[in-house]
């Protein structure tokens, strides 16, 4: 047998990795060859150092398990820690909803209906942010107190803005509306 | 925590034969399934995947201690050699000091040879087990694991020999 490969083979008997079949020839040349034996015995004393395990009556320290908790704890928070990566949208949503509700009276909702060509967008934002504009007042009244000057600046704006939408429209009515008068008017 | 706090503490022991830093590894360990948690996916055990997280961070731990500065110096084994014979340790504290020391001297080996050792012999995973960790054929695994123990055994023979200078010294 290859010396090497015997070598090899040494260390797997003494780690427990030959079959039956395979053990008796190994062990044959461990008695015919002294330095071989020595080899077997070093490795046999490895493993056993390396497969020490812990008696039955030793364990984890008592308090392990505060000490686990204490330093994992810190650690679950910071990473774990609830975001809510919508807020931004929720908070423009909201504002538009309480724009909408401070600056348009509910009768004045009412006549964005009349104003022709309103834009998709804006009818969806009206819904969406009647919806949210109950949910919000009613669940987050104080986040709306907390707003502030910021917010009311914004609302005032947003307002601007759709009185602004609201003149345009009207203007844009009125002079399609116009020609066609005219042209009755002549006609008769 | 608690239904995985004492298999984990074992995998620790396995990895440092010390109650004491098995209980230090532990507190790594969770610490590391903490971190990746995200990445469990349910449809495999969930016991097997925290072995593998502890196994992994076990052998994370022995790659920082590599880059320490010796960890055993001549001093501590010079003391231990020392100290005499009727007040040396029984049988089972013997045993343990010693499987301390080659735990110690696994941490000594090139990354290659240390992680299939420990693998095989701490961890007790398969051949093919261990080639399908480390992306390596079954032969290479069996070679590195030869060298490995070799070099170790090369290791205790020279710690033995300081000791015994030590005390003759």
């Amino acid at each position: 047998m290859n010396r090497e490969f015997l070598e090899l083979r040494v260390a797997a008997l003494a780690a427990g990795e030959l079959t039956d079949e395979e053990a008796p020839t190994v062990r044959a040349e461990l008695a015919r060859d002294p330095r071989l034996a020595r080899m077997y015995g070093d490795h046999r004393a490895l493993q056993r150092a390396l497969r020490f395990r812990p008696e039955d009556s030793q364990g984890p320290a008592a308090d392990l398990r505060a000490r686990i908790l204490g330093r994992t704890l810190p650690e679950f928070r910071r990473l774990y820690r609830r975001r809510n990566p919508f807020l931004p949208a929720w908070i423009t949503a909201a504002a538009a909803a309480l724009a909408l509700v401070m600056v348009h009276p509910p009768e004045a909702l009412e006549s964005l209906d009349a104003v022709p060509r309103v834009t998709r967008g804006l009818h969806q934002l009206r819904a969406e942010a009647s919806r949210r504009a109950d949910r919000v007042l009613a669940e987050f009244s104080v986040l709306r107190a907390s707003l502030g000057v910021a917010v009311e600046t914004r609302l005032d704006r947003m307002g601007d803005r759709l009185r602004e939408v609201e003149r345009a429209t009207r203007r844009r009515d009125d002079a399609n509306a116009s020609p066609a008068q005219e042209n009755e008017e002549m006609t008769e | 925590m608690d239904r995985f706090r004492q298999p984990i503490w074992h995998v620790a022991y396995r990895f440092t034969a010390s109650p004491d830093d098995a209980d230090e590894l532990t507190q790594d360990i969770f610490m590391q399934l903490l971190r990746v948690l995200p990445r469990y996916r349910p449809s495999g055990s969930l016991g097997a995947w925290v072995r593998q997280v502890a196994t992994n961070a076990a052998i994370d731990s022995y790659r920082r201690r590599r880059r320490l500065p010796d960890f055993l110096p001549e001093e501590e084994v010079a003391r231990e050699a020392a100290v005499p014979r009727r007040w040396q340790p029984d049988a089972i504290v013997e045993r343990e000091q010693e499987a301390r020391r080659v735990r110690r001297l696994i941490a000594s080996l090139q990354p290659e040879l240390a992680e299939p050792v420990m693998l095989r012999d701490l961890m007790e995973l398969s051949y093919p087990e261990i080639a399908e960790r480390l992306a390596i054929p079954v032969g290479t695994v069996k070679s590195r694991i030869h060298r490995g123990r070799s070099a170790l055994i090369r290791g205790r023979e020279t710690l033995r020999s300081r000791a015994r200078e030590a005390v003759s010294g």
